[in-house]
């Protein structure tokens, strides 16, 4: 049964844990419902903190680390981050790469349309990095897409590169980018 | 019984499922080490996927309010199927063959690791983690990668090492005066034992090619003073070998942050293993 730890909204502080969902409450696994059911963790070992990367409130026991701080910090692998390779084009940020035609295109759909249409800008451009396969360290080419414009200005990756055979890198700014490969 | 193994502690927390990073750590082991016999002693009853990289697994339920792992891991001579076991954490990862490790260990009824290296494979000389063991005069010793031979030797180690552990306060008080850890450490309790039988000297060689890349950032040699070794270098797995920043690694990694283990890198172990076998 879903386990729901209820918190005060102001202070973090958390109230009771139990199987309803109150106003001001988040889902908590198992292990620690039944550590503070049968008394081996105390309600006031613990804080409920907004993660503004996460976008949700985290449950977080106190005295283990500098939690408030680490939660600030952001992992190397957002801003050196591997976009995921899938066939088809989603929901987000599409770096869509032709490997048969060795032709690459951006397309943008879903969500994230309205969220960039409310930047009142003429462009916005973010860098991405082709790279050998799964290694950030060996960069083949670089380019820039224009999120706003749709447009890439790289049409082709160098000749004596292997297409199937790289990666796409780019700093995690939004949430959903992904890497399709078309006639792979 | 089998004759060598290697064993792996994963009782789960509430925040970290170390059954997961010992997965991992199995992939990564019967990658380079297709012939490996491994075992797992955890507190949940792990998935169909995870039990395929095990050879053995077995379940014990921990108690509330237990020392979980440092209590568990007591029981490693004695649950221990092998003739010779390798120990390691859960949260590492194995990167070569170790054929030679076990050759070397050969020498030994016990061994731990007792140096460590930075991600650019230079030997850390930081104390910064290490305070109640230079200024009690502790041996050095790393329970992240540790070995035993069923032996009399060996059974009279794990015997004290359990007494420590089980009185660990009183000990604690008594050999780390100057410098008391707050919890129970099974590094600081493998350390008092070795210093009640005075045998360093047997269990360990500092200048051994044994030694853990660990991966805290203090031991980094980073003017930068990082709270989290992830946000300074990524951990990638590329053409079957591993990176840390723009480093090829070699030995094993105590990577010690769950960022570092993502979803991603997992699947590539399990294509890797699929395309050995």
């Amino acid at each position: 049964m879903q386990q729901y730890l209820e918190f005060n909204a102001e202070t973090g502080i958390p109230i009771a844990v139990g199987p309803s969902k109150q106003k001001t409450s988040i889902e908590i696994n198992d292990i620690l419902a039944n550590e503070i059911k049968s008394g081996s963790k105390r309600l006031e070992e613990f804080k409920v903190l907004y993660d503004e990367k996460l976008k949700k409130y985290v449950v977080n026991e106190i005295g283990i680390g500098m939690l408030e701080e680490e939660i600030n910090e952001t992992p190397a692998s957002h801003i050196i981050y591997q976009v995921p390779v899938v066939d088809q084009i989603k929901d987000g940020i599409n770096i869509v790469q032709d490997t048969k035609n060795n032709k690459w295109k951006l397309v943008v759909q879903g969500d994230i349309v309205d969220t960039l249409n409310s930047i009142s800008s003429n462009a916005l451009w973010q860098m991405f990095y082709i790279t050998k396969k799964d290694n950030p360290n060996i960069l083949h080419n670089q380019f820039k897409v224009d999120l706003l414009q749709g447009k890439c200005d790289i049409e082709n990756i160098d000749e004596g590169i292997n297409e199937l055979n790289i990666s796409v890198f780019c700093k995690r700014i939004y949430n959903n980018y992904y890497h399709v490969k078309e006639n792979a | 019984m089998i004759e060598k193994g290697f064993l792996i502690y994963a009782n789960n927390t509430w925040k970290e499922d170390y059954l997961k990073q010992a997965y991992a750590l199995a992939l990564s082991i019967k990658l380079y080490n297709s012939d490996a016999h491994i075992t797992v002693v955890t507190n949940t009853e792990p998935e169909a996927k995870y039990s395929k990289v095990f050879d053995n697994v077995i379940v014990k339920k921990t108690k509330p309010n237990s020392l979980l792992n440092v209590e568990e891991r007591i029981n490693a001579f004695d649950i221990s199927p092998y003739l010779k076991t390798i120990v390691m954490d859960a949260d590492v990862l194995v990167t070569e063959n170790l054929n030679s490790w076990w050759k070397y260990l050969k020498n030994y009824m016990i061994y731990y690791a007792s140096s460590v290296r930075t991600y650019r494979d230079k030997i850390s000389d930081s104390t910064a983690y290490r305070k109640t063991f230079v200024q009690n005069e502790l041996p050095n010793l790393y329970n992240t990668f540790s070995y035993f031979e069923k032996s009399e030797e060996a059974a009279l180690f794990y015997r004290m090492q359990r007494v420590v552990i089980e009185n660990w306060q009183t000990f604690y008080k008594k050999y780390t005066p100057k410098k008391k850890q707050k919890w129970c450490s099974m590094d600081v309790s493998s350390a008092i034992t070795s210093k009640l039988l005075c045998n360093e000297e047997q269990i360990t060689s500092k200048d051994s090619f044994i030694n853990v890349v660990h991966l805290k950032p203090k031991q980094q040699g980073w003017s930068f003073r990082y709270q989290k070794a992830s946000t300074a270098v990524t951990l990638n797995f590329s053409d079957k070998n591993f990176y840390i920043g723009n480093f090829k690694q070699n030995g094993i990694i105590h990577y010690v942050e769950n960022n570092f283990l993502s979803d991603y890198l997992i699947t590539q172990l399990e294509e890797a293993n699929a395309t050995v076998s």
